[in-house]
């Protein structure tokens, strides 16, 4: 489905001060049916606000969202959410854990088990379907909060920093893996995340936000084919791609003057 | 999980040791017992001995030992059910509607903090000397830490979780029904351990006070009339009782904790 944020703005009240703080303001994109879109900017920029608003956990304070051409229900069957951190129920089995989401939208229970079945042998879990979440590893569990998102089979993928949380190594394989399952799916994703590489690896499109409060400041096409792989981060489109986010990035940074000390030298990871 | 799976010899060998260890003391203690009666060190009238209570059992239980405990059980039982259900259900909607739980808290707060034997002379009063006013000294003792920790249980619902529950669309009834009550069943057992304890406190004290029967009853009488051996059997009744009902207790957490994986 396309997805059209038109002008959003979102403020919060500061809960000591009654002050209101900007978030986004007049953010405006499109996203095609099927894309895998992400999003990268400065620390603190409101990235994740975005998808909450996008998930309806947060009503925006002005503008609108679209799916295909109507409004967002305030939170509906057609999005799901992928967390930073695993979310898991630790009373529950990981097969119960992937039914969870269903669970709450209301669906057959017949139904919920078998999609569940299904998705975690898409993540790669089968075996563990009996497992309890503590006796898996941070990976292992992050693939089961992404089954239990996409076993509800959503037209909006919302993933929040998904990854953040893992080593290198098992990031980088996380990072293929979810570009193959998602291959497989019907879903339009939207990808927020603090690692320039991640944003290019994964996306069709780089969405690079502004400092707070978060607008858009440049959408970037990713040339390279599909499927990627571990040795396109080596290639000269990748690494021009990557400069010139960082350079978008830096001066973003710049702007809100919170590393100033560090004078006009480019950022690097 | 790891050590007792890498030496499961080892470790049994181990276990087998301390229960030779803990018999063997068990034995040498009343071995000594015994012994410091039968020799006339103290006088058995101060701290009888084994034998002696085993002995005083057997009478008493021709007697009216069974009445006695049926009058307790009873009492301990009516008033252990009655807090297990007003502590449960006060605990849930306070613990879930805070402001409303936040309001009547100098009431919980305030009677959770008073020694509740300082109510019991008043309670006689209110309710005589038969089995009501126990009833109503065990309830009293029992109920505020199991609402107490229900409470806490409820509020220790994990944020992250109902983030992700309400991006699914949740209800307030399934975050309730799928989050908070699952996450304080090891609270409500904990408070369900401590409430058994106050309860027993309270029957044993309530019939010290007043009361025609009952175990607590039967210690006040025998000590007062120095029959330790009867005093000690009603003690015994009572670390037995205690002993059962906690480690009843504990293997109901376990089987709630089986999602916990077992040592680290």
């Amino acid at each position: 489905m396309k997805l059209r944020v038109n002008d959003l703005a979102v403020s919060y009240s500061m809960r000591l001060t009654g002050e209101q703080l900007l978030a986004l303001q007049g953010l405006s994109f499109d996203i095609d049916e099927r894309a895998f879109v992400t999003f990268v900017g400065p620390s603190g920029c409101g990235k994740t606000t975005l998808l909450k608003v996008i998930a309806g956990l947060i009503a925006p304070s002005s503008g609108e969202i679209l799916l295909d051409g109507r409004p967002l229900r305030q939170l509906g069957h057609d999005r799901a959410m992928v967390f930073q951190s695993p979310s898991l129920l630790p009373w529950r089995t990981v097969s119960q854990n992937v039914s969870y989401g269903l669970e709450l939208q209301g669906a057959d229970r017949q139904l919920a088990r078998q999609r569940a079945l299904d998705h975690i042998r898409l993540v790669g879990l089968a075996g563990f379907e009996d497992s309890y979440p503590l006796e898996l590893s941070e990976g292992m569990r992050q693939r089961v909060n992404l089954a239990r998102a996409l076993a509800t089979e959503p037209a909006l993928l919302l993933l929040d920093e998904p990854f953040a949380a893992l080593d290198a190594q098992t990031r980088l394989f996380m990072q293929l893996e979810l570009q193959s399952i998602w291959a497989r799916t019907q879903s339009t994703a939207l990808f927020v995340t603090h690692q320039i590489t991640e944003a290019i690896l994964l996306g069709d499109r780089v969405v690079v936000l502004s400092g707070r409060p978060a607008r858009v400041k440049e959408v970037l096409t990713v040339p390279l084919p599909r499927p990627r792989s571990m040795e396109m981060k080596r290639s000269a489109e990748f690494n021009q791609l990557e400069e010139r986010i960082w350079d978008l990035v830096g001066e973003e940074v710049a702007a809100m003057g919170q590393f100033a000390h560090l004078a006009s030298g480019s950022a690097s990871s | 999980m790891t050590t007792e799976s890498a030496q499961p010899s080892g470790n049994e060998r181990g276990s087998r040791r301390i229960w030779w260890w803990r018999t063997g003391l068990v034995v040498a203690f009343l071995a000594a017992w015994e012994a410091v009666a039968g020799l006339g060190w103290i006088r058995p009238i101060f701290i009888s001995s084994p034998s002696r209570i085993v002995q005083a059992a057997v009478w008493l239980a021709g007697k009216d030992l069974w009445h006695d405990l049926a009058v307790s059980g009873v009492e301990f039982l009516y008033g252990m059910l009655l807090a297990v259900v007003v502590g449960l259900l006060l605990g849930i909607v306070f613990g879930w509607y805070g402001s409303l739980g936040a309001a009547v808290d100098p009431f919980i707060a305030g009677l959770y903090a008073t020694p509740r034997v300082a109510l019991i002379p008043l309670i006689v009063l209110w309710f005589g000397i038969g089995i009501a006013s126990k009833v109503a000294v065990v309830f009293l003792g029992a109920v505020f830490p199991i609402l107490v920790s229900t409470m806490a249980g409820v509020r220790a619902v994990d944020n992250d979780l109902v983030t992700c529950a309400r991006s699914f669309g949740a209800t307030d009834r399934q975050v309730f029904r799928t989050l908070a009550l699952p996450s304080s069943v090891p609270f409500i057992i904990a408070g369900l351990q401590l409430g058994v304890g106050r309860g027993l406190v309270g029957v044993v004290v309530a019939e010290f006070i007043a009361a025609r029967a009952g175990i607590g009853h039967m210690i006040a009488v025998a000590a007062a009339t120095f029959q330790s051996d009867k005093t000690f059997v009603g003690i015994l009744i009572l670390a037995g009782t205690g002993v059962l009902l906690s480690s009843l207790l504990g293997r109901l957490q376990k089987r709630f904790d089986r999602w916990r994986p077992t040592q680290r």
